[in-house]
C-alpha cells in the first residue's frame, strides 16, 4: 500500500482509504474516489495530481493526494480510513 | 400545474436540456459551476403548460457547498412533482450516485441519459431499457447538444406527470415506444423504495422500520441520514426510541461520521452492481487525445504564459475585428443618422431643448454605446469558444499554484473569468468555492475584473490616445485589473479573512467542439443584456444628465454654468491628482455609478456638444494620453454598478460588505489612479 501521490504517471492504484478530515473524505467520496475506485495518475509534477477515474479526469491538490492511499496492481488490499 | 426539476452532476448538460425544453437562453458552458442558482422556464407540450427549474450542478444530496444545498433544499422540499435526473453516459458510475439518492427519497425520477454521442465514442454500450427495468424509473437516452432524444424524453415526462396526477385511479399503462427506455409498469405506479447494503450497515433494517412506524419517510433515506450523523430524524419520530436504536445513537453522538462512508460505499457497491450489469464498454483512444492537449495547455511552465497569450490574442482580434472592422462602420452610420435627425428635427421646427436630448442625448449617448457593438460580440464569441471547448477549467489548475500563494484556490479563478463578462454572474460564480473566506475573498475583488460595461470606455479613449495600439492597451488594462485583484486579495487573506484555503478538488471536462449554438447564444445573451442597459438604465441616466446641462434655464448646454458643470466642479479638485480635474471626467464618473455604459454615454453627450468638432477631437483636447490612462484605470477598478452591490448585499446577506465593497474599491481605484499619473508624470509623459 502507498500513498496516491507517489503514483507515477500511467501508473495505476486502486483506493484502500485516505487520512483526511470527514467532510473531504465524503466529497472526495462522493466525486468518484471511494474505496476500491481504480485511479490511473495522469500527471503529477507540480500543482495537482490529475487523475484519470473511468471516462472522466479529477484535479486534485497534492497535499489530498499524499492522504490518499492505493494498493498497486497485485497488492494485497487493507482499508485505511481516520 | 406541472412541475418538473432538472438535477444532475456539474456539467452534465442539464442547463442544454432545460434549453431544449424551454427554448431559453441560459449560458451553457463546458466547466463545472456554470449554474450556481436555480432557473425557472415554461414550455407548452401537447397542449400542457410545463414549470422547468434548473437547478445547481451537484454530485450528491449533501451541502459541502452553497450551490449543492439549493439542489438539496429544493429535492427535498417536494415543490416539483417530478425529478429529471440528467446523467453523464460516459460517467454513469459516479453520476447514478446523485440518481441513487433520488430512488432513496421516494421523489418521481426519470433519468436522461445524456451526450450518449460521446458514449459511443468512448465504446461504452448501456442496455437502458434493463437499467430501466432495474431501477423501476424511465431512462431515456440523448444528445442534447444535438436536440437528439428531446422529444422522447418530453413524452416521457409528460406520461409520467400524467400518471402522477392521475391519482387513485390506477389503470394498466399501455406499453407504448417499446425500447425507449420504459418500464413495464401500471399508472400511477408504486414508486419502490430502494433497498440495499441491509447486512453491510449496522441496524438499518431496524432503523427504517422503526422511522416508518413514527411517520417519517422516506424512511431509508432518513435511515441513511442518521448513519450520516444527522440524528434529526430520530428527534421527529413519534415512537418511543428502541433500545438497539438509542445505543446506535449514542455510538453516533460521541462519532458523527463513524458510518458515513460507509453509506457512501454501500452506495457505490450498489451502483457497482448496476453498471457491470447493464453497461460494456471497450477501449477507446477518445482520451488519450485530451490526455495530449493537456499536456501543452496544463504544463507547470507554460500553462499561464499559454493563457496570457490566449487573451491578448483574444483581445487583438476583439479590436481589429469588432472595432477597426465594423465598429468603426458602424459608427460612421450612427453620425450620418444623427446628422439627417438633426436637420430633420430642425426643419419641423421642434423645440431646441428637445432637438437637443434626441439628437444629443439619446443619439449622441445611447447611440453611440451602442456603436460598440460589435467589439461586444466578438468579445463574447471568443470567450464563448474558449469556455465551451473546456479550456477554461484548465485555466483553473494552471493557475492554482500561483492563486494559493495569494490566499486563493485555482477554482476562484472561474468567478474572476466568469466576471469578465459581467461582475454580477462573477459575484455569483463564488458560491462554487467551499470555503467562506475563500468565497469571500474571491466576491470581493469581482469588481476588478473588467466587466464588458467598460469597454466602450476603452475603445472610446484609446481609439482617440493610443489608436492602433487599443487591443494592446486594453489587454494591459484586464492585466492590471487582475493584478490588482490579486494584490487585493493577498492583504484579505492576511487581514480580514485569515486562515486556510479549501483544497483543489476539480473536475476537468473532456475537450469537446464547441456547440456553435451555444457560443452564440451565450453571446446573443450577452449583448441583448448589455443593450437592455443601455436602452434603460442609460436613458435615465442621460434624461438626468441632458436635464442638468441645460438647468438653469438660459444656461449655455453642457456649459461650466449649468448644474451638470457645477457638480462636476464640485467633484474635479479631487480628481486633480490623477489628473483629471475638469468637470467632465467627473461627471462621467458619477453617471458611471448606476451602470457604467453610463460613462460612455455621459462623455459622448458633453463631448459632442463642442460645436464645429468630433468627439475625438473634443476628447483629445479634454484629456492628455496620460490623463486618459488614469482615468481608464479608475473606471477599470472604481466602485461596481449598483446591481453588482445589490447582488454582493443579497449573497453576504449584509449591508456592511456591501458597503465596505462600494467604499475601498472607489478608494483602491483612486489611488491607483493617481499613481499611475503622478509616476506618468515623474517619467516624463504627460
Amino acid at each position: 500500500m502507498q500513498r496516491l501521490i507517489s503514483l507515477e504517471k500511467g501508473q495505476v492504484g486502486r483506493i484502500t482509504g485516505m487520512d483526511l478530515p470527514p467532510h473531504t473524505t465524503k466529497r472526495l467520496f462522493e466525486l468518484g474516489l471511494h474505496t476500491s475506485a481504480q485511479v490511473t495518475m495522469k500527471k503529477n509534477n507540480q500543482g495537482p495530481c490529475v487523475l484519470g477515474i473511468h471516462h472522466f479526469t479529477i484535479a486534485v491538490s497534492r497535499k489530498l493526494c499524499e492522504n490518499i492511499f492505493v494498493t498497486l496492481p497485485g497488492e494485497t488490499t487493507r482499508e485505511v480510513r481516520v | 400545474m406541472n412541475r418538473i426539476a432538472l438535477a444532475g452532476n456539474p456539467n452534465i448538460g442539464k442547463t442544454t436540456i432545460f434549453n431544449a425544453l424551454t427554448g431559453a437562453n441560459q449560458k451553457v458552458s463546458n466547466w463545472p459551476g456554470v449554474t450556481v442558482h436555480k432557473k425557472e422556464g415554461q414550455f407548452v407540450f401537447k397542449d400542457d403548460f410545463y414549470t422547468v427549474v434548473d437547478l445547481p450542478g451537484t454530485y450528491s444530496l449533501g451541502s459541502y457547498s452553497e450551490d449543492e444545498r439549493i439542489a438539496t433544499d429544493y429535492v427535498l422540499s417536494k415543490d416539483a412533482q417530478l425529478i429529471l435526473n440528467v446523467a453523464d453516459a460516459t460517467n454513469l458510475e459516479r453520476n447514478l450516485y446523485l440518481t441513487v439518492q433520488l430512488l432513496e427519497m421516494e421523489v418521481p425520477v426519470v433519468l436522461a441519459l445524456n451526450m450518449m454521442d460521446e458514449a459511443e465514442r468512448f465504446n461504452i454500450h448501456i442496455d437502458h431499457e434493463a437499467l430501466s427495468e432495474t431501477l423501476g424509473i424511465p431512462v431515456v437516452p440523448v444528445t442534447a447538444a444535438k436536440l437528439k432524444g428531446i422529444d422522447v424524453l418530453m413524452e416521457t415526462v409528460a406520461d409520467e406527470l400524467a400518471c402522477i396526477q392521475r391519482g387513485t385511479s390506477p389503470r394498466p399503462r399501455r406499453r407504448r415506444r417499446q425500447g425507449k427506455g420504459r418500464p413495464n409498469r401500471t399508472c400511477p405506479h408504486e414508486i419502490t423504495p430502494l433497498r440495499y447494503a441491509e447486512e453491510a450497515l449496522p441496524s438499518i433494517s431496524e432503523l427504517t422500520e422503526y422511522l416508518n412506524n413514527s411517520g417519517v419517510t422516506p424512511s431509508f433515506w432518513y435511515a441513511l441520514q442518521v448513519l450520516t450523523g444527522d440524528l434529526s430524524p430520530l428527534e421527529a419520530a413519534n415512537q418511543p426510541v428502541p433500545e438497539a436504536i438509542q445505543a446506535l445513537a449514542d455510538e453516533l453522538q460521541k462519532d458523527p461520521h463513524k458510518y458515513e462512508l460507509d453509506v457512501i460505499d454501500a452506495r457505490y457497491r450498489k451502483i457497482h452492481t448496476l453498471v457491470t450489469t447493464h453497461v460494456t464498454e471497450a477501449p477507446s483512444a477518445q482520451e488519450q487525445k485530451s490526455d495530449r492537449i493537456d499536456r501543452i495547455l496544463m504544463h507547470p511552465v507554460w500553462g499561464i504564459p499559454i493563457f496570457a497569450a490566449v487573451m491578448f490574442i483574444v483581445f487583438q482580434l476583439t479590436f481589429a475585428v469588432g472595432q477597426d472592422l465594423f465598429g468603426d462602420a458602424l459608427d460612421t452610420q450612427v453620425s450620418r443618422f444623427a446628422e439627417w435627425l438633426r436637420g430633420a428635427l430642425a426643419a419641423t421646427q421642434v423645440h431646441p431643448l428637445i432637438t437637443g436630448f434626441i439628437t444629443e442625448g439619446l443619439i449622441g449617448g445611447i447611440g453611440t454605446v451602442l456603436t460598440f457593438i460589435p467589439l461586444i460580440v466578438v468579445l463574447y464569441l471568443l470567450i464563448g469558444f474558449l469556455e465551451d471547448i473546456g479550456y477554461m477549467a484548465r485555466v483553473a489548475y494552471v493557475m492554482d499554484h500561483f492563486m494559493r500563494k495569494i490566499g486563493l484556490q485555482g477554482k476562484a479563478v472561474v468567478s474572476m473569468i466568469v466576471g469578465f463578462g459581467c461582475n454580477v454572474p462573477g459575484v455569483m460564480a463564488t458560491r462554487t468555492l467551499e470555503n467562506q473566506n475563500d468565497r469571500m475573498i474571491a466576491l470581493l475583488i469581482n469588481p476588478f475584473m473588467s466587466c464588458g460595461a467598460k469597454i466602450p470606455v476603452y475603445a472610446m479613449l484609446t481609439g482617440v490616445f493610443f489608436q492602433q495600439y487599443g487591443g494592446v492597451v486594453t489587454f494591459l488594462l484586464y492585466v492590471l485589473g487582475f493584478v490588482i485583484a490579486i494584490i487585493v486579495a493577498k492583504v484579505l487573506s492576511l487581514t480580514l479573512f485569515k486562515g486556510d484555503t479549501a483544497d483543489f478538488i476539480m473536475e476537468m471536462p473532456p475537450y469537446r467542439l464547441p456547440v456553435l449554438r451555444n457560443v452564440f447564444r451565450n453571446m446573443a445573451d450577452n449583448v441583448l443584456s448589455f443593450i437592455k442597459r443601455a436602452t434603460t438604465i442609460i436613458t435615465i441616466v442621460i434624461a438626468v444628465i441632458y436635464l442638468l446641462s441645460v438647468l438653469p434655464y438660459g444656461v449655455e448646454p453642457y456649459g461650466a454654468q449649468s448644474l451638470l458643470g457645477r457638480i462636476g466642479g464640485w467633484i474635479a479638485p479631487v480628481l486633480t491628482p490623477m489628473g483629471n480635474g475638469n468637470w467632465q471626467a467627473a461627471v462621467g464618473l458619477v453617471a458611471g455609478m448606476p451602470a457604467k455604459e453610463g460613462i460612455t454615454a455621459t462623455l459622448s453627450m458633453i463631448y459632442a456638444a463642442d460645436a464645429g468638432t468630433s468627439i475625438q477631437q473634443a476628447l483629445a483636447a479634454g484629456f492628455t494620453p496620460l490623463s486618459a490612462l488614469s482615468f481608464l484605470v479608475m473606471v477599470l477598478l472604481y466602485t461596481p454598478c449598483v446591481a453588482v452591490l445589490s447582488t454582493v448585499r443579497a449573497e453576504t446577506g449584509s449591508m456592511k460588505w456591501m458597503f465596505f465593497m462600494a467604499i475601498y474599491t472607489m478608494l483602491v481605484a483612486y489611488g491607483f489612479s493617481v499613481l499611475v499619473y503622478q509616476i506618468g508624470r515623474l517619467l516624463g509623459f504627460s
